[in-house]
């Protein structure tokens, strides 16, 4: 399958503003997806749906989990009481550079992480995606 | 503890060909059309997969697979829960027996209640204390710590 040519951008901005049945001039890259467009767990599921059939890049919600855990276990990631700490905020800024890890730091819980993901943080994935399978093709 | 639009899951489920494999099992899929109102039960199923996720504090993590969940309905009809690959294995992590759904359907909404049922951990002993070379009585008591009993559950 070849990727050349699609943009990516564009296809997660319409699979989202489809999914969410909104405008796509609000479905702006810096926007967080569970935040500020206010998706649910439902709706991500469809938005990735749609994007798998635009463009044949498949990305599960689960992958986004795998994306900021990075592979570090829960126990290493977060304390106790669910804080992010450190090395999980270190990670999560690798996949999620728009966050400022000293404003966040101690106040993050692992519940709350996926309401940082942006527009522009599932198009970078998707590209990511879309490379890794050209490369392996 | 999860909530489901109804027309919500129903229209997701119908309009995106595929899109129900991969969220549902073929039993859940069989039990669901052979009802008339299809769409309740795919809503109620969507629901219990979220609160089972959400009793085990960990939402949808890497590696799990919707169809990790299964809601399978026992000879009286009651709602059950199966559990497969991560989810079962993050499930039996926590210390998990068993988990207790029960599900309902109002006013266009599906909701969801799971319940982690884990067995209770063994009582611990606080070892002895090494005898005293005092002359005076020793008035300390022994101590042994027991767990509350029944089971720990994790409710969402």
């Amino acid at each position: 399958m070849s990727y050349e040519g699609k943009d990516f951008g564009s296809i997660v901005q319409e699979a989202v503003a489809d999914a969410l049945g909104i405008d796509i001039e609000e479905v702006v890259p810096e926007a967080t997806l569970l935040g500020d467009l206010d998706a649910e767990s439902i709706d991500l599921l469809d938005v990735l749906f749609r994007i798998e059939r635009a463009s044949d890049v498949k990305i599960k919600v689960a992958d986004i989990a795998e994306l900021l855990q990075g592979g570090i276990p829960d126990e290493e990631f977060a304390d106790d009481d669910d804080i992010i700490n450190e090395v999980g905020l270190a990670q999560l800024k690798k996949s999620l550079p728009q966050i400022d890890v000293q404003e966040l730091a101690g106040k993050l819980t692992a519940d709350e992480v996926l309401t940082l993901f942006t527009v522009q943080n599932l198009t970078d994935l998707v590209t990511e995606r879309a490379s890794l399978a050209t490369a392996a093709a | 503890m999860d909530l489901a639009e109804v027309a919500r899951v129903e229209e997701l489920m119908t309009s995106q060909p595929g899109l129900q494999e991969r969220v549902f099992t073929p039993r859940e899929l069989a039990y669901c059309y052979r009802h008339k109102r299809a769409g309740e039960h795919l809503a109620g199923r969507w629901a219990a997969k979220e609160a089972v996720l959400k009793s085990l504090g960990t939402g949808m993590g890497p590696r799990m697979e919707w169809t990790d969940i299964e809601v399978v309905n026992d000879r009286n009809g009651r709602p059950r829960v199966r559990l497969y690959g991560e989810v079962e294995a993050v499930a039996r992590s926590l210390g998990m027996h068993h988990i207790e759904i029960s599900l309902s359907h109002s006013g266009g909404l599906a909701v969801a209640q799971a319940v982690l049922v884990c067995l209770p951990s063994p009582p611990e002993t606080v070892p002895e204390p090494e005898p005293s070379t005092r002359t005076t009585p020793d008035t300390a008591q022994d101590r042994t710590t027991h767990t509350a009993e029944g089971d720990d559950r994790h409710e969402a």
